[in-house]
């Protein structure tokens, strides 16, 4: 693709905001969102004043919604909407924001994702979990036998089948966990920085079988914003802009019949190629991988869809450690969902703009010319993609 | 312990009339001739769909322990570890997401022979769950 011929190339993410995440209990979603916002601007060496485009994205808590414009006292803005995809959000966000931004619609967009469903007595996985009571009525009661009754059971199910079907084992599942792990040890904000072995993922309690508790990513209040501009006003701003090279969305829509892929292809297999095409790369030219892992099974078949390995191989993949600091294929450098926080797409697009930047720090990978984000909601359901580069495409 | 039951409403009344005669039932679209899932009323290019009968067998495609809260005891895995649940895929084609209660996980195999059984839990409305078949 000729350099600037996409629309979505003339964009860049010039801003980040991460407010304290994890067990903060105190300040509402909507909160969490505005400051978010704030810190986005600030570290753009921006104002509020500058910001014409607002795009939100409400978790489990909900609370987060266009009000937040009046909240931050936002005037005279060309593009507002609540953008609700599950876990595919983020991605979604930076790409409409993109998209906006070429079409005139807009020149600076906050993109922002806040949650707070944990509260002070109460344990993490509530905040997910469908309450049964004595009686259910018609169909609502048969799917509350049959499941899947939270996300833990669904994505158990999909694991299992790509264990059955490839002879994917827990160990390797493990393995991401591990090397996920390793890179949270070196990132000041993840909740978990203490290293795992496979022992340890193995001895962890079962929570959905195949799924142990090591296989889960944990629950965070707290909330991330960026900002989008275009490419010509990123480069007058305070940090190394970060440019959209590709942005992709596919929802597959699996039937569920004979013959399905459910469960062992996810839409990654549409969303990444797509991506990459417009960006013009291959997954051989991606130096760092932010992939969505809800779970680590998660993280396996996004990896495999994109075509970092052959579909059934991501278990030998992530067995090898080429995930991990050091490997050849550097993925969740920032200890992803299962070990630094979860606020859903944000959490691996936050740490591609860190890497891509080149301010990882300790966790810095070598190489950051190019990055791959990955989004995915529901279970499996619902996948979004972005190539972003350290150069304007 | 629980006393979890399920109630019918209109929607549901036909499919459970049927289920307390073992008989299960799904739906189809006389236009596409495709099956779907009890729940669904419409297909997707939005023809009404008609209550047919399935023989209830059917293969296992997959299957998790589910260690979250029971919410019947009659749900069981033998083991007591969690309630198994399962996707299996009639003989007709059609998925359908059901519980496996009683079975030995460590036992489950994909591909492996199921048959439909019906669950009155808490003496309420019949649930249609599988077991292995044979």
């Amino acid at each position: 693709m000729q350099s600037g011929s996409n629309p979505l190339h003339r964009a860049a993410i010039v801003g980040l905001g991460i407010t304290e995440t994890g067990k903060v209990y105190g300040p509402s979603a909507a909160d969490f969102a505005a400051e978010a916002a704030r810190l986005a601007v600030a570290d753009a060496g921006l104002t509020l004043a500058d910001v014409d485009g607002l795009l939100v994205s409400s978790g489990v808590s909900g609370g987060v919604d266009i009000r937040l414009a009046r909240q931050l006292g936002l005037r005279d803005l060309g593009l507002l909407s609540q953008i609700s995809q599950a876990g595919s959000t983020a991605c979604a966000q930076v790409q409409i924001a993109a998209l906006a931004i070429a079409a005139g619609l807009a020149t600076t967009v906050v993109c922002v994702h806040a949650d707070a469903p944990l509260k002070p007595a109460q344990r993490s996985g509530d905040a997910y979990r469908r309450g049964a009571g004595p009686v259910a009525t018609g169909f609502g009661g048969l799917a509350l036998v049959a499941g899947p009754r939270n996300p833990n059971s669904g994505y158990a199910l999909a694991a299992r089948r790509h264990m059955t079907t490839y002879g994917t084992t827990s160990e390797q599942l493990g393995a991401i966990a591990v090397s996920q792990r390793q890179w949270a040890t070196m990132n000041p904000r993840a909740r978990f920085r203490d290293p795992i072995t496979i022992e340890d993922h193995q001895a962890s309690r079962m929570v959905a079988d195949p799924l142990h508790l090591l296989d889960c990513c944990m629950v965070s209040n707290g909330g991330v914003a960026v900002v989008v501009t275009s490419v010509e006003r990123a480069r007058e701003l305070a940090q190394p802009p970060v440019y959209v090279w590709g942005a992709a969305q596919a929802h597959p829509g699996d039937r569920m019949q004979r013959d399905s892929q459910w469960g062992l292809v996810s839409g990654a297999a549409i969303s990444g190629p797509k991506a990459m095409a417009m960006a013009g790369v291959t997954p051989a030219d991606i130096d760092v991988r932010e992939i969505y892992d809800c779970y680590t099974y998660t993280t396996l078949v996004t990896l495999e869809d994109y075509g970092f390995c052959p579909k059934g191989e991501g278990g030998p993949l992530a067995e090898s450690g080429a995930l991990g600091p050091g490997g050849s294929l550097p993925t969740n450098t920032g200890g992803g969902q299962l070990s630094s926080f979860y606020l859903w797409g944000m959490t691996p697009l936050s740490e591609a703009v860190i890497q891509v930047r080149g301010q990882g720090g300790e966790r810095q990978v070598p190489r950051h010319d190019v990055a791959i984000v990955s989004g995915n909601g529901g279970i499996l359901d619902y996948h979004s993609t972005l190539i972003l580069g350290r150069e304007p495409r | 312990m629980s006393d979890f039951r399920i109630e019918r409403d209109e929607a549901s009344a036909p499919f459970f009339d049927a289920a307390r005669e073992g008989r299960l039932l799904v739906r189809r679209c006389h236009a596409c001739d495709a099956l779907y899932p009890p729940a669904q009323a419409t297909c997707p290019a939005g023809h009404e769909l008609a209550w047919v009968g399935v023989a209830g067998t059917a293969t296992l495609v997959t299957w998790t322990v589910d260690q979250g809260a029971s919410i019947s005891p009659e749900l069981a895995a033998a083991d007591g570890s969690g309630d198994v649940l399962g996707i299996v895929e009639l003989d007709e084609g059609l998925w359908l997401h059901a519980a496996l209660p009683g079975v030995d996980p460590a036992a489950l195999k994909a591909g492996q022979s199921m048959k439909v059984e019906f669950l009155a839990l808490g003496g309420g409305e019949p649930v249609p769950v599988f077991v292995p078949a044979g």
